[in-house]
C-alpha cells in the first residue's frame, strides 16, 4: 500500500511537472516533512535551471539563481538515492553545460551513471514505467549535449557519433518521456550531420524495437492528454503500424481520431471509425471507441459527424448492449424536430431493438405508443393498449383511437371507444375532453358532418360531459366559423348553469347570429346578457357588437350611443363610428380625435392615425377648413414619409394652399 | 435426360501410378481410377481389388497426368489460347477430384482472365480448391469486379478486410475504393485508400497503389 501511495506520488509529480520556479519557493516555504522538502528542493532547482537556460536575466539575478539550484542540488544529493537524487545529478550537469564546463558535466554525469542506473532498476523492479521517469533520460540526453559541443568546437566526427548514439537511445528508450521528445530533433540532426559529412548510418533498434514502438502508443495517449492533438499523429500511426492488430490499436485509433477531430479532419475521424468497425469488429473496446468519437463530435457541436458514427456503430454491431441508447437518441431526435415521416421507422427499430434485449419497460412503451401515433391507429392503438394495459398512456390512446375511428369515418367505433375511455377513465380529465376534442379534430380536418354527428351526439346525454365541454366545442366551432354548429353547442347551455357560463354561452350565441346575419337576433341575445348581469366582463365587446347589429339594422342614432359608450379610448372604435355619422362636422371631430390623441409611438395606432388623416381631409375641403387640412398634411408628411396614400395627401395640400390663396 | 450414375463415372486408364491418400495418411496405388460427380472415388489396386472412398474419406486421389494437359500449356504457350480450352475443359472433366482438374481449371482461369473474359474466369477461379493464393485472389476479385457482379465483389472484399491476411486486407481497401470511384462515392474511396496509406504501411505495394489512386483522384 505504502509502495503504491509513493509511486503514485513519484508519477505524479513527474508527470505533472513543470512547475514555476516561484510556485515551488512558495511551496517550500510552507513544507517541514523531509520528503517533501526533498522532493521539492529537487524541482525547484530543475525549474530554476531551465529558468538560466530559457531566459536572459541580470547577471545579478542569474548568479543568485544558480546558487540557488546549486544550494538545493547539494541539499538533494544529501539525502536518498531515489529519483530527485537522480534528478538533482541531471540538474547539476546541465548548470555545469550553462557554464561551458562540459567536461565536468560529462565527468560527473559518467560519474554517477552507475547510481542512476540502479535508481532505474528499483523502479522497474515496483512496476513504474521508467521510460516517463527514469533520470538515465536526462542523464544520456546530457551526456550527449556535453558531445555535441564537444564535436562543435573540435569539429571531429567521433563526438558527433557519440551524441548520436546517447540521444537516439532516450529517443528509443525513453521516447514517450519529455527528454525522449527533445532527444528526437537532436538524434535527427545529427544523424542529418553525419549523412552531410559522408557518413552512412544505420539505426538498428535491436532488442529495443518493441518498447520503442509501445512507448510511441503511450506518447500519443500523452500528447492527446496534454491536447497537442497534431503531434500526437505521427506516434500513433507509427504505434498502430508497428503492433497493428493488439489489445492496443482500437485505444490507439481512438486516440487518432479524437486527434483528427480536434484537428477538423473529418474523414480521417470517419476512416478511423470505419477501420475500426470492418477490421476489428470482434474487439470489444471497437465499438465503445465507435460510440466515444460519436459522441465526441456531438459535445463539440458536430452533429452530422456524430450521426455518421452512431450510423457506422449501428451496422456494424448489431447486437452491443449500447444499440438501445443510440436508436433511443436517433428516435427522440428525430420526435423533436417533428419529423413524421421518420419518426415510426425510428421507434419501429428501437421498439424491435428493446424486444431483442427483452426491455420490457417504460422505453418500450412509449416506443410503441408514438409508432401507433404517429399517424394515429386505431388497430395499433388498440394493441398498445392490449399490450400495456397499466399504462399511464392508456386514457390518452383511446382517446387518440376514437379520434382515429372518427375522422376514419367508423362512428360507431369512435363512440364505443369513448364509452370505454369514460368508464375506465371516469375521473380524469381526457374523458371529458375528448368530445370536445374529437370535434374541433373533426373542425381542422374540415369533417363538419363528422363534427356534427359528434355534437348531436354529446346532446343526447348533456349531463355526461358538463356545460364547460359544450362552451369549449362552441368556441372552437366558432373559431372555424361554423356558426350554426357552434350556435347549437351554445343553446345547450341554459341560463341558469351560472353566471360566468351563462355569459359565456350568450355572447358565444350572440356572435353565432352576427356571423350568420341574424342581426336582430343578436342585438336580442346581448341585451338579454346584459339585463342579466349589466357589468357583464365582456360588457364592452357586447355594447360593440350591438353598435355593428345597430349599423346593419339602419339604426344609425341608437348605433352612435352604443359606439360612443364603448370607445372611450379604443380609436379604432372611434374610426370605425366616424363612418356611420351623418353630420360632417361630427364626422370630421372624430376623425381629428384620433388623428390628434391617439399616440403615434404605439405601434397599432398608427395605421389609425393615418387613416383618420386621409378620412379628413375631404371633410376639412368640403367644409373649408383649408387651415385645419394643412396641419392634417403636415403631421401626416411628417409621421408617414413613405406612406403609400401620400400623393393623395400631397393633392389635399395643393387644394387647399390654392383655396387659401384665393 | 439423367444419365444413371455408373455411366457418370470417369474412367482413367493408368499406364503409370494413380493413387488414393487415406485419411490415415496411407497411400494406395493402382493402375485404374475413376471419381464420381458426388466425390466419390474408385481405385482398382494392381492385384485387381477395387476399393470404393466416399468423399471425406481421403485427404486426396490422383490420376495420371491427363495427356490434353501438355497439349493445352503447349497452344497456351504458343498464343493460341483459344484453341487450348477444348483440351482444358476435357482434361478438367475426365480428372474431375483427381488432382489434374485443378492445374485445367488454373489454366482456364488465367487465361479468361489475361484474354478479358472476366465472368467465365470468375466461374473457373471459384471452383480452384485452394483459395489463399494471392495472385488468384486477386484476379478473381478484379474479374468479379470487372465482369460487373459487384455486390458478389463487394461480399469477398469486406470478408477479405475484416478477416483476411493484413495484405490481403489491404488489397481489398484499394479494389473496394476502385468500385466505390466508380459508383460515384469519392469519398468512400477516398477513406479506403486513405486507410491503406495510413494503416497499412508494411503493406508496402498497396500503399503505392494507394498513393497513385489518391493522387489521381486528387480533386
Amino acid at each position: 500500500m505504502i509502495l503504491r501511495i509513493f509511486i503514485f506520488i513519484v508519477l505524479s509529480c513527474m508527470t505533472c511537472r513543470p512547475q514555476g520556479y516561484e510556485e515551488l519557493q512558495d511551496q517550500l516555504k510552507g513544507v517541514s516533512d523531509r520528503h517533501e522538502l526533498h522532493r521539492l528542493k529537487a524541482q525547484a532547482a530543475e525549474a530554476g535551471v531551465q529558468r538560466l537556460e530559457e531566459q536572459r536575466l541580470s547577471k545579478t539575478a542569474e548568479k543568485t539563481l544558480r546558487s540557488q539550484v546549486q544550494a538545493y542540488c547539494a541539499d538533494v544529493q544529501l539525502g536518498p538515492m531515489d529519483v530527485w537524487y537522480g534528478e538533482s545529478v541531471v540538474t547539476w550537469a546541465r548548470l555545469l553545460l550553462l557554464e561551458n564546463r562540459w567536461r565536468e558535466a560529462r565527468l560527473l554525469l559518467l560519474d554517477q551513471a552507475e547510481v542512476l542506473q540502479n535508481i532505474e532498476n528499483n523502479l522497474r523492479a515496483n512496476r513504474i514505467p521508467v521510460s516517463s521517469v527514469s533520470p538515465v533520460a536526462g542523464c544520456r540526453y546530457v551526456l550527449g549535449e556535453t558531445y555535441r559541443i564537444e564535436w562543435e568546437d573540435s569539429r571531429t566526427l567521433e563526438p558527433a557519433v557519440e551524441a548520436l548514439k546517447h540521444f537516439y537511445n532516450v529517443y528509443i528508450k525513453y521516447g514517450d518521456g519529455p527528454w525522449g521528445e527533445k532527444a528526437q530533433a537532436e538524434a535527427e540532426a545529427m544523424q542529418a550531420l553525419l549523412e552531410r559529412a559522408g557518413k552512412q548510418v544505420r539505426i538498428d533498434l535491436g532488442p529495443h524495437k518493441d518498447a520503442f514502438a509501445a512507448n510511441k502508443f503511450k506518447l500519443g495517449a500523452r500528447l492527446l492528454s496534454e491536447a497537442r492533438y497534431a503531434d500526437a499523429v505521427e506516434p500513433i500511426i507509427t504505434a498502430i503500424n508497428y503492433f497493428p492488430e493488439t489489445s492496443a490499436s482500437v485505444p490507439a485509433l481512438r486516440h487518432f481520431g479524437v486527434c483528427q477531430l480536434e484537428l477538423g479532419q473529418e474523414a480521417a475521424v470517419l476512416m478511423a471509425a470505419e477501420y475500426c468497425c470492418e477490421r476489428f469488429a470482434a474487439d470489444t473496446n471497437a465499438p465503445l471507441a465507435v460510440l466515444g468519437l460519436g459522441r465526441r463530435a456531438i459535445d463539440a457541436s458536430n452533429e452530422a459527424l456524430g450521426e455518421r458514427l452512431f450510423h457506422l456503430y449501428l451496422a456494424a454491431f448489431p447486437e452491443h448492449a449500447k444499440r438501445a441508447d443510440i436508436l433511443s437518441w436517433f428516435a427522440w431526435r428525430a420526435y423533436q424536430a417533428e419529423e413524421w415521416e421518420s419518426v415510426p421507422t425510428l421507434f419501429g427499430r428501437l421498439e424491435s431493438e428493446l424486444r431483442r434485449i427483452g426491455e420490457t419497460g417504460d422505453r418500450l412503451e412509449k416506443a410503441v405508443y408514438i409508432q401507433a401515433l404517429h399517424p394515429p391507429d386505431p388497430e395499433k392503438l388498440e394493441a398498445f393498449i392490449a399490450a400495456f394495459p397499466a399504462s399511464e398512456w392508456v386514457a390518452p390512446a383511446l382517446r387518440e383511437k376514437a379520434q382515429a375511428q372518427l375522422l376514419g369515418g367508423n362512428f360507431s367505433g369512435a363512440f364505443q371507444t369513448l364509452e370505454k375511455l369514460s368508464a375506465d377513465f371516469p375521473d380524469t380529465d381526457t374523458s371529458k375532453k375528448a368530445l370536445s376534442g374529437l370535434i374541433t379534430a373533426a373542425v381542422d380536418a374540415g369533417e363538419f358532418a363528422v363534427a356534427e354527428q359528434v355534437l348531436m351526439r354529446m346532446l343526447q346525454d348533456e349531463r355526461a360531459y358538463g356545460y364547460e365541454v359544450y362552451l369549449s366545442t362552441g368556441e372552437g366551432l366558432l373559431q372555424a366559423e361554423q356558426f350554426e354548429l357552434a350556435l347549437t353547442a351554445f343553446d345547450a347551455v341554459p341560463l341558469t348553469a351560472g353566471k360566468a357560463l351563462a355569459e359565456r354561452a350568450l355572447f358565444g350565441s350572440a356572435s353565432c347570429r352576427f356571423g350568420t346575419g341574424d342581426f336582430e337576433g343578436c342585438f336580442e341575445t346581448l341585451e338579454r346578457l346584459l339585463a342579466q348581469n349589466p357589468a357583464a366582463g365582456q360588457f364592452y365587446e357586447a355594447r360593440l357588437m350591438q353598435a355593428r347589429c345597430l349599423v346593419k339594422l339602419g339604426r344609425t342614432e341608437e348605433a352612435v350611443r352604443a359606439y360612443a359608450e364603448t370607445a372611450g379610448s379604443d380609436y379604432a372604435v372611434t374610426l370605425e363610428m366616424a363612418g356611420i355619422l351623418s353630420d360632417p362636422e361630427a364626422r370630421l371631430a372624430a376623425y381629428q380625435r384620433v388623428a390628434l390623441l391617439a399616440d403615434a409611438n404605439e405601434k397599432t395606432n398608427r395605421p389609425l392615425i393615418a387613416q383618420s388623416i386621409v378620412e379628413s381631409l375631404p371633410l376639412c375641403m368640403e367644409l373649408q377648413k383649408y387651415e385645419l387640412a394643412l396641419g392634417a398634411c403636415d403631421q401626416f408628411e411628417k409621421l408617414f414619409p413613405e406612406h403609400e396614400q401620400l400623393s393623395a395627401v400631397e393633392q389635399f395640400r395643393r387644394e387647399a394652399e390654392r383655396a387659401l390663396a384665393n | 435426360m439423367r444419365w444413371p450414375i455408373s455411366l457418370c463415372l470417369m474412367l482413367c486408364g493408368s499406364i503409370q501410378a494413380a493413387y488414393v491418400v487415406n485419411n490415415a495418411g496411407r497411400k494406395i496405388s493402382g493402375p485404374e481410377i475413376s471419381a464420381a460427380a458426388d466425390g466419390r472415388v474408385t481405385l482398382k489396386t494392381a492385384g485387381g481389388q477395387v476399393m470404393t472412398f466416399q468423399k471425406g474419406q481421403y485427404r486426396s486421389a490422383a490420376a495420371d497426368r491427363p495427356t490434353e494437359l501438355d497439349i493445352a500449356e503447349k497452344l497456351l504457350r504458343d498464343g493460341q489460347g483459344g484453341k487450348a480450352v477444348p483440351y482444358l475443359q476435357r482434361a478438367k472433366e475426365k480428372c474431375r477430384f483427381l488432382q489434374w482438374d485443378q492445374t485445367a481449371i488454373q489454366l482456364l482461369a488465367d487465361y479468361y482472365y489475361e484474354s478479358g473474359q472476366y465472368a467465365l474466369a470468375v466461374r473457373e477461379y471459384q471452383q480452384l480448391e485452394d483459395p489463399s493464393i494471392p495472385q488468384n485472389q486477386n484476379r478473381l476479385r478484379d474479374a468479379l469486379m470487372r465482369s460487373g457482379e459487384l455486390d458478389a465483389a463487394l461480399q469477398v472484399l469486406n470478408a477479405d478486410i475484416s478477416s483476411g491476411s493484413r495484405a490481403a486486407a489491404a488489397q481489398a481497401y484499394v479494389m473496394r475504393g476502385k468500385l466505390k470511384a466508380e459508383n460515384g462515392d469519392a469519398a468512400g474511396a477516398k477513406r479506403d485508400w486513405m486507410k491503406v496509406t495510413t494503416f497499412f504501411k508494411a503493406q508496402e505495394d498497396a500503399v503505392t497503389e494507394a498513393e497513385n489512386l489518391l493522387k489521381e483522384n486528387e480533386l
